[in-house]
């Protein structure tokens, strides 16, 4: 920001260049600045959730728990999916999936609803979404270590031994849903449906994500090539899924003629890996850019 | 131009050689929906019908403060006081012209903005902190500041929403005052609260002004702005009507609410007795500014 905006000429260029940079280079420094806000807010979020129950974070289990019972029941008796281990399978996708919608979810309404903060008071406006996407990730961690007892009697040592793996995989999997949680944070703020659409988009999502089945077993019963098994593989959750599940679960292939095949914990395949760097890089990018695109003008619009 | 460090260039450091403050034809535009389409139905059904008018809350304002400056902004309610504030504040940006503020800026537009009723009010000085730009230890070192201040010291582990609105305000205050910034925006907070937080607020913010800081406030109480400013800014209807000694501002500012409570042709409205310096390049705002008040038959 300078007042040097007539200024006119060759000196044009350079002047906007350096004003870009400056702006850039301010902006990082903010956000740096910003880190004990963002602190805060986490530090808010973990406390006003948990302040009058007993149980506090064992709660935050209790869904994943229910669903894997209620899903294990349904695809080991009544339609069987041919896998080993099937809570143990559905539980490591099911945790990452659920740190996504709800990373999402808090994300959603955390411009709109702190109208009061962001009319009066200047802050970098991306630590609310971020805030959400840390406390999520405090679950995400707690829920691991309370699972991987259950993991490691089902799946063998092995699960410890990948543990930087998995670690990666949620480091990938925290920055691409940041990127998104920004971009629904931003957008929400002008387009209020969306908080609307939420539960419908992250339903379809859901299912389109291999959390409840092993995408091995798509390619198996429709062939690599067929369309949906494609159409999955756009979805960069898939991708997430896979990188996460192969060291917490173990990889499940398509063995020629012997159907599905479930390995025990092992290093995410290269390929996959890649997919999900690029994908996390991607869309952090263009859901920051979008969030700063806005951020301007969410005092006015709120 | 001498050497600047990375702070001072990113403008979070002051740099004494620009002025604090610097604000160059800056116009700020509000969309006033009349049936304002938010959501995908009325997008779908309003799309050729979305009616709206822009309404200029500032138009080509144009000021420099230099450091160590005290600027009072008085004018009638909607004559963009508020806006010029939370743009200096950063909280809106200009849509044409540009800010520049050169140094730390805090904002008080509104105490106590940020507190969350289920957390005690120890939390809450951490969390208001952070949002003001404080780190913990600076928290930490002026901890035992705030709580006296504010007077909380037994409710310090109480949900502040269990607090009382006088409570609330003061422990706000309280906190805010302690950022010690460059530059100190303040917005009408001293309307709030008891006559000895008022005063007591007052003396804290001349602490400010004697302390050298850059100051700029916005109130309807001129006897406060005439007390603590030495210059003032007059807006009507989004434009700089005067900008001078806060003597005059004042002066000119009680004419103009007196002739706007007395119906009167428009002819006859435009403020006498004021210097014709200030007036001459701001005469076609001073007439249409009379357009609210009742018109004669």
């Amino acid at each position: 920001m300078s007042a040097d905006a007539g200024a006119a000429g060759s000196a044009d260029g350079a002047v906007r260049a350096g004003r870009r940079t400056r702006a850039g280079l301010g902006k990082l420094l903010e956000l740096w600045r910003a880190r004990e806000l963002l602190d805060q807010l986490v530090r808010k979020e973990l406390k006003v959730r948990y302040k009058s129950s007993a149980l506090g974070f064992l709660w935050s289990m209790l869904t994943p728990a229910l669903m894997t019972v209620v899903f294990a029941i349904v695809f080991t008796q009544v339609v069987p999916i041919p896998i080993d281990d099937f809570a143990a399978f559905f539980i490591a996708g099911y945790l990452l999936w659920q740190f996504f919608q709800n990373s999402c979810q808090g994300a959603i309404h955390s411009i709109v609803g702190n109208g009061d903060l962001v009319k009066k008071v200047y802050f970098p406006r991306e630590v609310l979404p971020l805030s959400h996407v840390i406390s999520q990730l405090i679950h995400l961690l707690l829920a691991l270590v309370v699972i991987s007892p259950f993991l490691v009697w089902t799946r063998g040592v092995g699960v410890l031994l990948h543990l930087p793996a998995t670690l990666l995989a949620i480091a990938l999997l925290t920055v691409f849903t940041a990127g998104v949680a920004m971009w629904f944070a931003a957008t929400n703020v002008v387009f209020r449906d969306l908080q609307e659409l939420f539960i419908v988009i992250f339903q379809v999502w859901f299912y389109a994500t291999p959390v409840l089945y092993p995408l091995a077993l798509v390619r198996d019963q429709l062939g690599d090539d067929s369309l949906l098994a494609t159409a999955l593989q756009l979805n960069p959750m898939a991708w997430f899924v896979e990188v996460f599940r192969s060291p917490m679960y173990g990889s499940v292939v398509n063995a020629a003629g012997d159907g599905i095949v479930s390995g025990g914990p092992t290093v995410p395949s290269l390929p996959a890996l890649g997919i999900a760097l690029l994908s996390a890089v991607v869309v952090f990018i263009a859901g920051y850019a979008a969030f700063l695109r806005r951020s301007g003008s969410f005092a006015k619009e709120i | 131009m001498a050497r600047r460090s990375i702070e001072q260039f990113t403008g979070l450091e002051a740099d004494p050689t620009r002025p604090a403050i610097v604000v160059d034809g800056v116009t700020e535009t509000f969309r006033l929906h009349h049936e304002r389409a938010v959501g995908l139905k009325e997008r779908l059904t309003r799309l050729r019908r979305g009616s709206y008018t822009d309404f200029d809350a500032l138009s080509e304002v144009s000021f420099t403060v230099e450091h160590g400056e005290s600027v009072a902004v008085i004018g009638h309610n909607g004559s963009g006081k508020s806006t010029l504030l939370k743009l200096l504040a950063r909280i809106l940006p200009p849509d044409r012209g540009t800010i520049e503020t050169n140094g730390r800026v805090a904002s008080l537009l509104e105490l106590g903005a940020g507190f969350h009723g289920d957390l005690t009010g120890r939390e809450n000085i951490y969390l208001n902190g952070a949002i003001l730009g404080l780190g913990r230890e600076q928290i930490d070192e002026r901890f035992d500041e705030i709580v006296e201040t504010a007077g909380i010291r037994p409710l310090l582990d109480t949900a502040v929403r269990t607090y009382s609105s006088g409570l609330y305000v003061r422990l706000g205050f309280a906190i805010a005052v302690t950022v010690d910034p460059d530059i100190l925006l303040v917005d009408e907070v001293l309307a709030v609260g008891d006559a000895e937080f008022q005063s007591r607020s007052l003396e804290r913010m001349r602490g400010f002004v004697d302390a050298g800081k850059t100051f700029v406030l916005v109130s309807h109480d001129l006897d406060a702005v005439r007390e603590m400013c030495d210059r003032a800014l007059v807006l009507d209807r989004g434009r700089l009507a005067f900008d001078g000694p806060v003597a005059e501002a004042v002066e000119l500012y009680r004419q103009r609410v007196a002739s706007a409570a007395a119906p009167r042709t428009p002819d006859a409205t435009r403020p006498v007795g004021c210097a014709s310096r200030t007036w001459s390049s701001s005469a076609p705002t001073a007439s249409r500014s009379w357009r609210s008040a009742p018109r004669a038959p």
